[in-house]
Order: structure tokens, then sequence, then C-alpha cells
């Protein structure tokens, strides 16, 4: 600062000056100054005011006790001064966790639905066993043909593509594979049901156990549970994270 | 605040560093006014000041341990407090208010008349004339909230709770310039919004100028 009062003092000196935090080199020239010049009195009054006003504000009352309760005392530990640096951390951990855990569960869904169309399927496919030419895809008509199909197959597996053949054209198996593309992208599903068209449009060949016979609803079924179990698995891996 | 003495405070202190609660609790009873206050001053919302508040004493507890004797221990619970403030302030202000921040500190130099004419007289009169009406006080803290957090705490601290530049210093770990500094521009950025929102105040504050 010059010495002659010709500069004004910034609202920093003013401001220190009112609360006397100026060296008393420094509080001297602001001094000399405010004593010529009308617009740092002018100012300083200001600044002089809003601190009246600011220290007039009351206290209020606390609404209630901020005691703490004795039982904090158990969870003790944890200095507040490290807590800063741990929250980027401990952020970006939970981040990655939180995709990790999403994608399990995008997943579990994914097989669970893949799952339940399988077990589905297992009723539908059962249906052409029934013999039923008119083309009923209604839910109820193919669980209660399932108990007798699924003896059918397991008894007389070369029976099974030849009554395939027949329904083939308009019958619910058609139906149900485009249903099951739908949902997923994944290429092992979309094999499987091709395969299982294709075994049983073509020609009989080798008895297979109707357990690992995809085509037939025992397969189906199988797989389906499968799934299943791997969903539930995947959700409750999902949850305990 | 005189009441608990240098040396009982400092054997609480040590008590609750062993993790004695009921000692702890009576440095709380001691403190709680004023961190409570500076809170509310910071936030503008009572519910929000009591959170925070409780807040502050259970991360004071936990954190007693690290506290050494160096600094008061009044500066060191007033920094987690305008720390938990802060960090309150800006989790559920994501976007700062601006209308204070264009402003500059160099302003209209007529502002004197008005903000006397606002301010209290309080010296003489009884209690209830001595404090400033519901609407002023309103728009003070509306100020204060339009601030910069550093700004507010130091201004709040200062010429609300009277503290000096060298417990201000203490309490936000900054030099004794900073604190000057951060106490001037809020005090200017203040000036100017009361300026700027006269009319808004009662007319039944009389001139008052340069009581002191």
């Amino acid at each position: 600062m010059t010495k002659q009062g010709d500069e004004h003092p910034t609202i920093e000196q003013l401001s220190a000056f009112l609360d006397k935090q100026l060296s008393s080199q420094e509080q001297a020239i602001v001094d000399a100054h405010l004593r010529d010049c009308q617009q740092c009195q002018q100012a300083l009054a200001e600044l002089r005011q809003t601190v009246a006003l600011l220290h007039a504000l009351p206290q209020v009352e606390v609404p209630r006790s901020f005691t703490l309760p004795a039982r904090i005392a158990a969870v003790q530990e944890q200095p507040v001064h490290t807590n800063p640096v741990a929250t980027p951390i401990s952020q970006s951990k939970r981040a990655r966790q939180n995709t990790l855990q999403r994608t399990i569960r995008v997943m579990s869904s994914l097989a669970a639905v893949l799952g339940l169309i399988f077990i589905l399927s297992s009723f539908v496919t059962a249906l052409p066993h029934g013999g039923s030419t008119s083309s009923s895809t209604s839910a109820g008509s193919a669980s209660t043909n399932s108990p007798g199909a699924n003896t059918h197959a397991i008894s007389t597996p070369n029976q099974h593509p030849t009554a395939k053949t027949g329904v083939q054209p308009g019958g619910s198996p058609s139906v149900l594979p485009s249903k099951t593309l739908t949902p997923t992208p994944t290429s092992v599903p979309t094999q499987t049901v091709k395969q299982g068209t294709q075994t049983s449009t073509g020609p009989p060949g080798q008895p297979i156990p109707a357990v690992l016979d995809l085509s037939g609803p025992t397969g189906h079924l199988v797989i389906g549970s499968a799934l299943l179990v791997l969903a539930i698995l995947g959700f409750a891996l999902a949850r305990r994270r | 605040m005189s009441e608990l003495g240098r040396e009982s405070e400092l054997q609480l202190i040590i008590r609750s560093q062993n993790g004695d609660v009921g000692a702890f609790n009576e440095l709380v009873l001691h403190y709680q006014q004023m961190i409570y206050n500076v809170i509310l001053r910071m936030l503008g919302d009572r519910d929000t000041a009591a959170d925070v508040t409780q807040d502050t004493f259970i991360a004071a507890f936990r954190g007693v341990q690290t506290f050494r004797g160096g600094t008061s221990f009044r500066a060191w619970l007033l920094r987690i407090a305008s720390n938990q403030a802060c960090d309150h302030w800006r989790r559920t202000h994501r976007h700062p208010v601006e209308s204070l921040e264009i402003m500059t500190d160099e302003d209209e130099p007529h502002a004197a008349d008005i903000l006397s004419s606002l301010a209290a007289t309080g010296q003489e009169g009884n209690p209830e004339e001595s404090l400033l009406s519901q609407e002023l006080q309103e728009l003070i803290q509306q100020a204060l909230e339009g601030l910069p957090l550093d700004q507010r705490v130091a201004v709040v601290l200062c010429d609300i709770q009277g503290l000096s530049y060298e417990e201000i210093a203490a309490t936000t770990q900054t030099t004794m310039g900073t604190v000057r500094s951060r106490i001037a521009r809020g005090r200017g950025r203040l000036r100017k919004y009361l300026y700027d929102h006269r009319e808004l105040l009662p007319r039944s504050y009389r001139l008052h100028s340069d009581r002191e």
C-alpha cells in the first residue's frame, strides 16, 4: 500500500480494519485515508452495519439434547480423519461390485426365463403324442396330456418322430421354438431347439435315453430345471454380496 | 461457555478417549448450543441442522482418539461440524446458487443508510425490541446461504459466533491471511445482497448509523 492517502484501501483492508486485524502500520494508513475519503467512510459504515446485522441474529435454542447413547461405545474406532481418504476407494470398489452383481442378476433372470420356457415346452411338445390334430396351445390341455405323453416317449421313442412330422406344419412345436428364439440371443439354446426339430423331422435314428434326448419332453424338462436351479443359485449369490 | 474449566475439559477429553461416553456427553452438553447454531446458520433448516449436529457428535466421538492437545477442542469440534455441514450442503445442492457468485465486491457506495436503518438497535429498550424481525432474519439467512462455503464458514464463525481470526484459522486449517480475505469477501457479498433486497425489509427499522 502506498503511504499516501490517495489510494483507496481494499475491501479486505477495510474489513480487517473493522476487526483491528491490520498491522499497526497498515492501520495507521487506512485511518489516515478514512479521515479524508467520504467514499471509504461510507464503505466502512456499510461493512460495519452488515456485521452488526449478523451479530444481531439470535442464538437458537437446541431442539433436543445431542448426547450419545451409552451403546455407541461398542461401535468405537474408525477415526473420522481417515474417512475422506477411504471414501473414494470404497466407492469405486462398491461400483465394481454393483456391476458384477447386476451382471449376475441379468444372467440369472435370463437362465430363469430359458428354464421356464424349456419346462413349458416339455409340456407342449408332449402334445402331439396325445394325438390331438387340432392345434390347441392352451396350457391346460398340454399339462393334462403330459404324463401320458411322457411315458409314451420313454417306452417308444421310435413313434415320436413320426407323430411329430404329422403335426409339424401347423402344430404347436413350430410355434414354440420361435418363441424361445426371441428372448435368447445366445447360441446354445437355439442350437438345441434346432437340433430338436431336425431330429424330429429326420428319419428315426438309434434310440437315445429319454433324459438326454433334447427333442423329447423329458430332456426339455431336465434342461429347464437345470437352468432354473442355476438361476436360483445366481440370485442367491447376487443377494449375498 | 465458561463454566467448563480448561482442566476439567482436558479430563473429560481423556476419559472420552478411553471410551467413556458419559464424559463425552458432558462435552456434548457444553458445546451443542454453539455447534447447532453454526450448522443452522450454514444450512438454514432447523431439522437438517439437528441431524447434522447429531452426526457431528457421533463423528467426534469416533474420532476423539485423533484429537491432540495442540489446538483447542472447540476448534477441533467446529472443524468436524463445518465439514459435516459443507458435505451436507454439497450433497443437497449440486448446482450452486449463482446469484451471489456473479456479484462483484466493489459496488454501490450508498448502501450504508439503508443498512443502518435495517440494523436493530439492541442497546436500549426492552429485549423484544432488540430482536431482528422475522423477515430480516430470513433475509440474512438467505444471504448467508448464497455465500460460497468457505466464506460462509468464515463469516458465521467470525460475525455470528464471535471467534477470533486465529481460532477460525485453526478451525478451517488455513492461514490468517486466507481467513481475513474470506471474511472480507463474505461480508462484501452480504452487504450487496442486503442492499439489493432492501425493499423486502420492514420500514420499522429506523436509521441508526455509526453506533460504535
